[in-house]
């Protein structure tokens, strides 16, 4: 009895025709691009004498295809989109005949981008904002050094890269650009640039974007063996905080006091011309400037103020980090 | 044009020049009539020009006498009270430092020796006191100091690093690192002045080689890296300095602006006006051996040759320049990559600069006119370009403003600044920025259009873009900000290609905040950004970027700690495609017994995978060196000292099953040799 049962459902296979069961599509590339063949296969259920797939690109145009043997399940072809779009709806279908019925179809949606380049970069030049040249000395342990990448590009898209020195990753860039133009990037404060090790070192800057770029530009620096201040002593400036707005009666400065030192020379810029308004020398870590020296100071300007700690043969053997202030004007009475 | 409104400002300037003296800077002259009542940091005193009146002369400058010569690296200072003061209110000040901390006040005399080498040259002394009846007085007088009797100033800084490197253990796998290596460096700067005349000359010398080729732009042997020879002559209004070596330009946007190339300069002041001259070769070079001479070429096919000139007015207030630039360029130099073709051209440029109103309006108009063939090799010539641009911008308690409008034409190039100006564009931006108290606010915003001769074979990009920057610093331990930029850019006159036409139009979104806690020593600061690229063109280019950065960091005397996470989320709506790149660091600086032994450590990691399993890549990279100093055994200027150096590097691609491992470590010798006479 069961054999009976089975050749029943064997010649039920046979001789009925096959039970409805979608197309499906394939397209590669997916998305692709205008002018270049996307291939298309579609993976259908056997269907002994079949006729013909319809496929229909989404474009208004469409191809007869025909699957290879006698019980292919399936078909190939490509085609190629003259205009981008952000979904072509491709469609499969055949006509009933054979073992197939009318209603076995597919859809798939392909995306065709422009083929022109989203984005370029035309030049690339690399200097140090220190002396704005390709190459720089510096003293073993110096903080503060940086590099810059000034970058001219056209169209949209992702700026992706890293930069690298004497061959090991240093920090990755990856950052929307717009609208072709400039961009300027600049090393992390954090990690620094390595000022450990005495000699030369190289600095790069990889752009991974699409580019056509034909070179890979270098910074070169020199590390010194002799040390820097900077590592053996620094400390902060406490008051007034960094891009504040004072007025002139309170024109006091204030600072964290250093061991064994025997004088700190406070010294005051013009923001942002960087040239000297006025300095003091002073054996405790705060200075309030006198009032018959502010005629140095314009109300309504920026200055940077440093603090440098000397010892008793006036070298310097520490130094604060910059901080800008700008000076209130007064009210009018 | 551009002359018409020169003369225009001009004579608005000639015309208004009775109300600059009044609205220029805001000083505190009035202030300084006040009467302060405590004593020393709060001292109170009129400007020496008031004290002209006073009688009898309450100051006698005793050493060095007033309007002499003295012959001293650090000459004593002795001014004598002729009237009784209160020495509590006694302020001197040398060259504008305040010194009377570190001078010897008493009741009859104030005494100070200079701790530091005094520049020869002419000084100034002032001196502000308060007499017992509470009369202001004050006193300036002059000197003039020389460090010998030949040469008013003579001294050559140099500073000798040498480094010994050898491999003591190397990884035996095609190693990357060099076995040996010799890297020598002769710092030097040479000052000579006699009266009028002075002599300078800076350079860096240097010596390489190693076991392995060495990366670009490094080369071995010796070589003069970089150099400046400074000839000056310096009398009354007179100033001339000649320059010849590594030299920075800096004229107008539009010509040279920042521009360090090796060349030579001539600059010529008198008064408020100056002229210079310069020739520069037009790619930066490193060393001598690209260059063959020190001398300049004169030609300008490789070489930009200028003359600018210009005035300062109205205690340099206005200021007024013409600069005119003529060369070419045929090689881009080692530190820039770009079109290689030869180019050809000339420059002129015409600025001037205002600050009439003590930093409350401050104006620059400048014009530009280019002649330029970007390719001397095709057949098309040079051709004819303009730009344009004026700004203004001040600070109005409490806010300051910006507003700049630029045209730059379609062929507009600048020799000088080729990375600076982008031709073709037509910019409005404008700025304005408002501090109160612990807040400040930044706003921005700029329009911006190409293709301004409307060419058919190129679409026209209109970008439009607003920034909002907020920072708050109210919580001194946990100063925090945040910021949004948005910027929509899109295409019109889209050229047709055979039916085919191709739009571009981009939304960008970007939105990032940032915390920082401060505590003494240590300070932690996190950021974190996202950005997306909505593409309404036909380049489907939708995109997103998130950012998350941790930065904790450690400082003390002798020791610097510095560390960083970073994921970057990289989403690629048009395929679909997630990209997460992680990178760590770590960075470490420390010096121990008595700054004689040092520790620095340098490392990052990066990781790399994507969602379609195509990336899938880890690289550790790690630095070390363990150094002490010889110094204190050593006899003489030498400072030698020895170090072992380690370098580890490590990849893998779990994609194609590959890892790569380069370990080495060096004995270090190396060292510092000082040497001034």
């Amino acid at each position: 009895m069961r054999l009976l049962i089975l050749i029943s459902c064997l010649f039920l296979c046979i001789s009925v025709p096959t039970a409805v069961q979608a197309a499906t599509i394939f397209a590669t590339p997916n998305p692709g691009t205008v002018g270049t063949p996307v291939q298309m296969k579609v993976v259908s259920s056997c269907g002994v004498g079949c006729p013909p797939m319809l496929l229909s690109f989404g474009d208004d145009q469409s191809a007869e295809i025909t699957g290879t043997g006698n019980c292919s399940d399936v078909y190939i072809t490509t085609h190629t989109y003259n205009v981008p779009s952000s979904g072509f709806l491709i469609s499969a279908s055949r006509a009933s005949g054979g073992n197939c019925k009318a209603s076995d179809n597919g859809t798939l949606n392909v995306r065709i981008a422009d083929s022109a380049p989203l984005f370029d970069i035309n030049r690339l030049e690399l200097t140090f904002p220190a002396n704005g040249r390709g190459e720089i000395t510096v003293k073993r342990n110096q903080s503060g050094l940086t590099a810059r990448a000034d970058l001219l590009y056209s169209g949209n898209g992702i700026l992706n890269g890293y930069w690298e020195v004497d061959g090991n990753l240093l920090a990755r860039v990856n950052q929307h650009v717009l609208a072709g133009g400039r961009i300027t990037i600049e090393t992390p404060a954090i990690p620094p640039l390595p000022t450990f090790t005495e000699g030369s070192h190289v600095i790069r800057f990889i752009v991974e974007s699409t580019n056509s770029l034909q070179a890979i530009p270098a910074l070169a620096y020199y590390v010194t063996s002799e040390e820097s201040e900077e590592l053996r002593n620094t400390f902060r400036l406490i008051t007034p905080l960094d891009n504040a707005i004072i007025s002139f009666e309170k024109l006091g400065f204030e600072w964290e006091a250093v061991p064994n030192v025997s004088v700190y020379n406070v010294v005051f810029l013009a923001d942002p011309d960087s040239l000297q308004v006025f300095s003091a020398f002073t054996k405790v870590p705060r200075y309030a400037i006198p009032t018959g020296v502010l005629g140095y100071f314009s109300a309504g300007y920026s200055y940077r103020w440093q603090v440098r700690a000397l010892d008793g043969d006036g070298k310097s053997v520490a130094k604060s980090p910059e901080s800008r202030l700008t000076i209130e004007r007064r009210k009018q009475k | 044009m551009i002359n018409t409104v020169i003369i225009a400002v001009t004579v608005v300037l000639l015309v208004s020049t009775g109300a600059l003296a009044d609205s220029s800077k805001e000083t505190t002259s009035s202030q300084t009539n006040a009467i302060s009542t405590s004593p020393k940091e709060s001292r109170t005193f009129v400007q020496p020009q008031d004290n002209s009146r006073q009688e009898p002369e309450p100051f006698l400058l005793v050493t060095p006498q007033e309007n002499s010569v003295t012959i001293n690296r650090r000459p004593e200072i002795r001014i004598d009270f002729t009237v009784p003061v209160d020495p509590d209110t006694v302020l001197l000040m040398i060259d504008g430092s305040d010194v009377s901390q570190l001078a010897i006040i008493s009741a009859q005399e104030v005494v100070f020796r200079p701790f530091m080498v005094l520049p020869p040259g002419s000084h100034t002394v002032q001196i502000f006191v308060r007499g017992d009846n509470g009369a202001e007085l004050s006193k300036s007088f002059s000197f003039y100091s020389r460090h010998g009797e030949i040469f008013q100033e003579a001294y050559s800084s140099n500073d000798l690093t040498a480094v010994y490197e050898a491999a003591v253990v190397r990884s035996h796998n095609k190693p990357t690192t060099p076995s040996n290596k010799v890297d020598a460096n002769l710092r030097s700067e040479t000052k000579i002045k006699s009266k009028e005349f002075s002599f300078g000359f800076n350079t860096n010398v240097r010596y390489l080689d190693q076991s392995l080729p060495l990366m670009s732009p490094l080369r071995k042997g010796a070589d003069v890296v970089n150099y400046q020879l400074n000839l000056g002559y310096a009398r009354d209004l007179t100033k001339v300095q000649a320059s010849l070596g590594d030299v920075v330009i800096n004229e107008t946007t539009y010509t040279a602006m920042n521009l360090a190339r090796r060349g030579v300069l001539l600059d010529f002041v008198y008064d408020a006006a100056y002229v210079r001259l310069f020739n520069v070769r037009s790619d930066q070079v490193m060393g001598l051996r690209d260059t063959g001479s020190i001398l300049p070429q004169f030609s300008t096919d490789n070489n930009i040759l200028g003359v600018a000139g210009g005035i300062k007015l109205f205690n340099n207030r206005v200021e007024a320049k013409v600069s005119y630039l003529s060369g070419g360029e045929t090689a881009a130099g080692f530190n820039v990559a770009g079109p290689t073709t030869e180019k050809k051209g000339n420059v002129t440029g015409v600025q001037l600069n205002t600050d009439l109103f003590g930093n409350r309006m401050r104006t620059e108009l400048e014009g530009g006119w280019s002649a330029y063939n970007p390719d001397t090799a095709d057949v098309v010539g040079s051709t004819n370009s303009q730009a344009y641009r004026a700004k203004i911008g001040g600070f109005l308690e409490p806010a300051s403003y910006e507003l700049q409008y630029e045209r730059v034409g379609s062929n507009f190039v600048t020799l000088g600044n080729q990375n600076g100006i982008i031709k073709d564009r037509e910019t409005i931006t404008a700025r304005s920025g408002i501090t109160m108290s612990t807040h400040s606010l930044t706003l921005s915003g700029m329009k911006q259009y190409d293709n301004l001769d409307l060419d058919p074979l190129k679409p026209r990009n209109t970008t439009y873009q607003g920034t909002l920057d907020y920072n708050c610093l109210s919580i001194q331990k946990f100063p925090f900000g945040v910021n949004y930029t948005k910027a929509t850019s899109n295409s019109s006159h889209e050229p047709d290609s055979g039916g085919i036409i191709t739009t571009t139009g981009m939304q960008t979104d970007t939105i990032g905040g940032r915390i920082a806690y401060s505590n003494g020593p240590l300070n932690i600061s996190a950021m974190s950004s996202y950005s997306q690229q909505n593409d309404t063109g036909t380049a489907l280019n939708n995109s997103t970027i998130t950012t998350y950065s941790l930065s904790p960091s450690y400082s003390v005397q002798g020791l610097n700690v510095m560390t960083n996470f970073q994921l970057m989320q990289n989403n690629d709506h048009l395929t679909d495609v997630r990209t997460d790149t992680f990178t760590s660091s770590m960075d470490v600086r420390s010096l121990w017994l008595k700054n004689r032994l040092s520790i620095d450590v340098g490392s990052s990691y990066s990781q790399a995978t994507n969602t379609i399993n195509t990336t899938d890549s880890w690289n550790l990279t790690a630095n070390s060196r363990i150094g002490y100093a010889l110094s204190p055994f050593w006899e003489g200027s030498l400072k030698p000292s020895i170090a072992l150096r380690g370098t580890y590097s490590h990849t893998t691609d779990r994609l194609n099953a590959t890892t790569h491992n380069d370990a080495a470590i060096f004995l270090v010798l190396a060292t510092a040799t000082p040497f001034i006479f």
